[in-house]
């Protein structure tokens, strides 16, 4: 055995084998993959918006929506682009003028036409709260009367006299039970609001009930030539106003954000 | 040992407290709002023009411009047995029916404007008038507020719903 140890066939062998060794220990494995790439695809994903306008003839007069395109919350006023943090649309601004006449007629009875679009991306369940009421204004009103509807409210004049002829049915029910005043009117709809979508007009025309010449206080005054009555009506000098509120929630778990929303749900 | 029964004490009480509040949910929701108005005036102050040619009194109705509404009117006068009244209506001028002796102008006055017609008073001075005797002619005129109902100023519902103004003008003449 020593024998063949010390052999130089043996050490020949054994320098063959660390060659062999030495070349092949520097292959790695081979690995294989499959390796394919497809083209490339893109996809927005937008998160969902809630929005809601108020509209009267038919055209967007104030918005609120939660866009990604403007600041979240804020109103837009859609005729010139402007937004605000706290804003009132004018409302019926030209009622008196399309109607041709030069101020307000008492007891005639208005064209107006007041709806609800859904402005967000979401669908929706809206309301609407109307309030109506007499107010002390030390605005000035234009040419036709209309003013912003800012003053002092005149708690002891009747919001019933403002009539607002509500359209009910399509979709529209009144609130049953509306203010002791007459003050506040709530409307609800009950049908969902799909994106874009608009309801039908849920007021078509604005009357000042000629009840407001009976409340009046006499006085007699003496003149050159007799006596003349002089007639102060409580109405007199006094402005009306209309304010309008639309309301909207998300129609996912409807009755859940009703809820909470905006208290129990009738 | 008293502090470790004193913190599960506190630790008890905190579950206990917080074990009542449920899951917060949130909704989405939103709102808009609009409003404006009209400042309405009312109140009507009417005045008699009158002008006196050769025994006859030329009256037309001024509705003043104090208000935004029109009016209607009517007029009568008297003078007293003695000296017996004609009136001669002009366009627009009828009888009032409903309340003798007064003539009524169909047409709502409108303010800052007078009828468009007048309503003539002739006095029959009578053949035995002396030059220097005086008498006293008193023209009454009544305004009401014209109302609109429906789509038109309605007199008789004016005339029957609201209130009337009465105004008398006496002047002696001779």
């Amino acid at each position: 055995m020593k024998k063949a140890l010390r052999s130089p066939i043996f050490t020949g062998v054994l320098f063959l084998l660390a060659l062999a060794l030495l070349l092949t220990g520097s292959i790695g494995t081979t690995r294989a993959a499959l390796n394919i790439q497809s083209d490339t695809f893109y996809s927005d994903m937008a998160l969902t918006n809630i929005g809601v306008a108020l509209t009267e003839n038919r055209k967007v007069i104030v918005s609120r929506d939660y866009s990604t395109t403007a600041a979240n919350g804020v109103w837009s006023n859609q005729a010139t682009g402007t937004v605000y943090q706290d804003y009132f649309a004018d409302l019926i601004p030209n009622m008196v003028k399309d109607a041709g006449d030069k101020s307000l007629v008492v007891g005639k009875k208005y064209p107006i036409d007041l709806g609800v679009q859904n402005t967000g991306t979401i669908d929706e369940y809206v309301r609407v709260t109307i309030y109506r009421y007499w107010v002390d204004t030390s605005e000035t009103p234009d040419d036709y009367g209309w003013f912003h509807g800012t003053g002092t409210k005149k708690l002891n004049l009747d919001p019933k006299l403002i009539d607002i002829g509500l359209t009910l049915g399509e979709g529209w029910t009144l609130d049953d039970a509306p203010s002791e005043s007459g003050e506040r009117i709530v409307l609800y709809y009950t049908k969902g609001l799909l994106p874009s979508g608009g309801t039908a007009q849920f007021a078509d025309s604005l009357t000042i009930k000629n009840d407001v010449f009976k409340f009046l206080s006499p006085k007699v005054v003496q003149t050159q030539n007799g006596n003349q009555t002089v007639i102060t009506y409580s109405y007199d000098d006094i402005g009306f106003v209309v304010d309008v509120q639309v309301d909207a929630v998300q129609n996912k778990h409807a009755d859940a954000a009703r809820t909470s929303a905006w208290g129990e749900y009738r | 040992m008293k502090k470790s029964k004193w913190l599960l004490f506190l630790l008890a009480v905190v579950l206990v407290l917080t074990s009542g509040i449920g899951a917060a949910s949130a909704y989405f929701t939103t709102y808009a709002t609009a409003r404006g108005g009209y400042v309405i005036r009312l109140g009507e102050r009417t005045e008699i023009e009158e002008r006196v040619d050769s025994g006859k009194k030329i009256i037309t109705i001024k509705n003043n411009d104090d208000s935004d509404n029109p009016v209607f009117v009517r007029v009568s006068a008297y003078a007293g047995s003695a000296y017996p009244l004609t009136f001669t209506p002009g366009d627009g001028w009828v009888e009032d029916t409903g309340k003798p002796g007064f003539w009524r102008y169909t047409k709502p006055v409108l303010p800052g404007k007078s009828t468009d017609t007048p309503l003539t008073i002739t006095i029959d001075y009578g053949s035995d008038h002396k030059a220097d005797e005086h008498f006293n002619v008193i023209v009454v005129h009544e305004s009401v507020p014209a109302l609109y109902v429906d789509d038109h100023y309605d007199i008789d519902a004016s005339w029957s719903l609201g209130k009337v103004t009465v105004i008398e003008e006496g002047g002696s003449q001779s």
